[in-house]
């Protein structure tokens, strides 16, 4: 019928009327979807919790009506309608929904994470403002290629109080990245009104401070967003940068299925009701266009036994068997091995630590352009300790970038820069900065792979300088690698030797997981063997320093020479010390360090790190739990005391494990 | 005859540098790959391993005084 009516009209008209059709069915589709999804979070088959966007689906339809397939798009926690607007199965979103096995993610993510990647829509994000980095890094990636792909990140009005976000507009706006920001001020952050969270009647005077255009629109006009998007894409596409866009708009709904706070006007919500986009649109199809009633109802039908068909095909799809639980945490994907040409032993050339981190980062960029350089100071300056020098001047200012002080977003746009292809090499000036981007290592990047259904993966790394001794007092001097052991997704790598740094930097580069990188600062200007050519050493894989048959000492880090030395010093008094370094402190190689114990009977664990909560717990649990009856004497811990780090130079170094102590250890168990 | 160890080649861009510590005293065991002396450089300050085991029989260099990639250092009786 809906044909009939087409061919009888004018060209012209009849491109409108499609134009129109087409956005009908999208608004109309998303409407029903969410309605459908409450009866089943009634019925009790949706769990835990879903926030339907009914009221809002101007502002998915408007935005994402003209994006190309390539195009990237980030969600929130309420995506369910960009998800659909982006042209995702509703098949394979009610399976998600339900927890199946063959939803958009494997049914690990539910309402909070479902992703189309087929569709480079990169997921709803339970974390507000937490996507923004991402869309900006996917679309920075596909520009440093050479294409023209956009981005589009959605967030709320109450998302916009995330420093994230400004943070992101920022970076956005120096680097031109092709990024378009979609506020949807629904008037509402859960239970908190608009204008007790911000002082400014509208968002979109904030973004403008960036340096972007940044406009307000009604977002219950699917044109008008339409339009405002469409010349922010036009914009982004011809490498002119960001803009922001607020649509002001309403949620018919509770904030979520299971929440209604809070309490509304029954004449504020029939103010916004009176401008439902879908009626609109309804109307313009019916009368406008003069399709007629009939005939939209019929489309309505189609619409609703498309997701009728979907829910009957997510109801009777299988669950994820159990097995799946440890499924697609850490990607697997071999990369490309470059086995030593010598072992440090019969190595003669000597460099220090800071300049094997400098040769694997020049050779790796030189092998692959994908490879992208960026944090505070690493350009021109070459980073604190000189790890990135001469980066900038052989590979340009491109790849090789200084960044603003935003340790979240330049972490988050690493994430962003890895899922849409590149390889980011990230450096966080010192790791006790690291605790400002925990939410986009553990929340996002450690955990995208595994929420998203085991599919996409995060090729990032993420350096940082750890440690003390160089007395930059308490907040420039922590060991904080155990907070990072206890991330499923994030792997912990912490070198202690030139030869180890260059080999194992060059492997976090090539590999596909998000990978922490861990140097300590004192080991920096340190010289040790390290062979000219290019090289990798497997992550994951313990590494015995010395040889012995009377004490294990797993040492880690700048731990590892004081071991070392104590096991020459104890050597010539006869005692015999196996020094192992775990190199990788997650994922963990126990097994070497259980066969060490197997055959010494003997264990101490070295860490700089507090002895409490330290990485020491659970190399000495695991020990006892494997190898008890080995254990010819109770296991020891050195590590630092359980205070933050000072100043004063003997105090630092009352602080910091010594020789001693780790001698002492050795003796203990001996004893 | 007694190893002579020479100034190992420190990276790309550094010809020389200045004897600034000896971290195993003469008549003192060595190991191989043990921290042995110190020298400053225009990139810091950087610990040398020595490059073989043994007992440290004469210190070549004196502190502060400036010394070649390849000049020798050190005698390591093996
Ligand atoms: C960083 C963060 N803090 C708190 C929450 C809990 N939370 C979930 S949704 C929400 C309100 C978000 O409001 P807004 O950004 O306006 O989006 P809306 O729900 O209105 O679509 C809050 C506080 C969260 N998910 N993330
Ligand atoms: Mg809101």
């Amino acid at each position: 019928m809906v044909a009939t009516i087409a061919r009888s009209a004018s060209p012209a008209n009849k491109d409108a009327l499609e134009d129109r059709l087409n956005v009908y069915r999208k608004l109309k589709r998303i409407r029903l979807f969410e309605e459908r999804l409450a009866v089943l979070f009634q019925e009790g088959k949706v769990y835990g919790t879903a926030h339907p966007c009914v009221g809002q689906e101007a502002t998915a339809v408007g935005a994402l009506i003209d994006l190309r397939k390539e195009d990237y798009v980030a969600g929130t926690h309420r995506s369910h309608g960009h998800c659909i607007a982006k042209g995702a199965d509703l098949g394979r979103m009610m399976m998600e929904l339900l927890g199946r096995e063959d939803g958009y993610c494997g049914g690990k993510g539910g309402s909070m994470h479902i992703a189309a990647l087929d569709l480079n829509m990169l997921g709803c994000n339970g974390i507000v403002a937490g996507g923004i980095p991402h869309v900006a890094g996917a679309a920075m990636a596909a520009q440093l290629r050479g294409e023209d792909r956009v981005g589009i990140g959605f967030l709320g009005d109450g998302a916009a109080n995330q420093g994230l976000l400004y943070e992101t507009l920022n970076l956005a706006a120096i680097w031109k990245i092709p990024l378009i920001v979609v506020c949807e001020n629904n008037q509402y952050a859960l239970s908190a009104r608009y204008h007790e969270t911000q002082a400014t009647p509208d968002i979109a005077t904030k973004a403008a401070g960036f340096g972007m255009p940044s406009e307000v629109v009604d977002g219950m006009d699917v044109d008008a967003v339409r339009a405002a998007v469409g010349k922010a894409i036009a914009r982004a596409r011809r490498g002119d940068g960001p803009s922001f866009i607020e649509c002001k708009t309403y949620r018919f709904l509770g904030h979520s299925l299971r929440n209604d706070r809070p309490k509304r006007a029954p004449e504020e919500i029939a103010s916004w009701k009176a401008r439902d986009p879908v009626a609109k649109n309804r109307a313009l199809l019916a009368d406008d266009h003069g399709l007629g009633s009939a005939a939209v109802d019929a489309i309505d039908a189609e619409e609703s036994k498309a997701i009728e068909v979907a829910v009957k095909v997510a109801e009777a799809a299988a669950d994820p068997t159990r097995d799946k639980l440890l499924a697609g945490i850490y990607c697997d994907d071999p990369y490309e091995q470059t086995p030593p040409p010598r072992s440090a032993a019969d190595e003669k050339r000597q460099i220090s630590y800071a300049q094997a981190l400098n040769e694997a980062l020049m050779a790796e960029m030189e092998r692959d352009s994908s490879i992208i350089v960026f944090g505070e100071d690493v350009g021109e300056g070459g980073g604190v300790f000189g790890v990135t020098t001469g980066l900038q001047a052989k590979y340009g200012a491109a790849r090789c970038r200084d960044t603003p002080i935003s340790e979240q977003a330049i972490t988050g746009l690493g994430v962003g820069l890895a899922l849409g292809g590149a390889r980011p090499v990230v450096e966080i000036q010192f790791m006790d900065i690291m605790t400002l981007a925990v939410d986009q290592l553990v929340n996002q990047a450690a955990k995208i792979r595994y929420m998203l259904g085991g599919k996409p993966t995060v090729p990032m790394v993420l350096r940082s300088p750890l440690g003390a001794g160089i007395r930059l007092a308490a907040q420039h001097s922590q060991s904080l690698e155990a907070w990072y052991m206890h991330v499923p997704g994030l792997t912990v790598v912490m070198p202690s030797t030139p030869y180890d740094a260059k080999g194992l930097l060059t492997s976090a580069i090539r590999s596909p997981n998000p990978i922490i990188f861990l140097e300590h600062k004192q080991l920096y200007f340190l010289s040790g063997p390290v062979p000219a050519e290019h090289y990798t050493l497997p992550i994951g894989k313990a590494d015995v320093k010395r040889e012995g048959k009377d004490v294990t000492v797993v040492a880690t880090g700048a731990m590892v020479r004081k071991a070392l030395q104590v096991a020459r010093k104890l050597g010539r008094e006869g005692i015999s010390m196996e020094v192992v370094d775990p190199v990788t402190l997650s994922p963990l190689d126990i097994d070497t360090i259980i066969a060490s114990v197997r055959k010494t009977g003997r264990l101490v664990v070295a860490h700089e790190a507090c002895r409490f909560g330290g990485p020491g717990g659970e190399i000495v649990a695991a020990v006892v739990e494997h190898a008890f009856k080995d254990l010819k004497a109770p296991p020891q811990r050195v590590g630092a005391p359980f205070t933050p780090v000072p100043y004063n130079q003997a105090l630092e170094l009352a602080y910091i494990p010594d020789e001693e102590q780790i001698a002492a250890a050795v003796q203990a168990t001996l004893r | 005859m007694p190893h002579v160890m020479k100034l190992p080649p420190l990276g790309q861009t550094i010809e020389e540098a200045k004897m600034a510590e000896w971290l195993v005293p003469e008549g003192k065991p060595v190991d191989k790959d043990e921290p042995l002396l110190v020298v400053e450089t225009d990139k810091g300050n950087l610990e040398v391993n020595a490059d073989a085991g043994g007992t440290v029989k004469r210190h070549l260099v004196k502190i502060g005084v400036m010394v070649k990639i390849g000049d020798a250092v050190a005698e390591i009786e093996t």
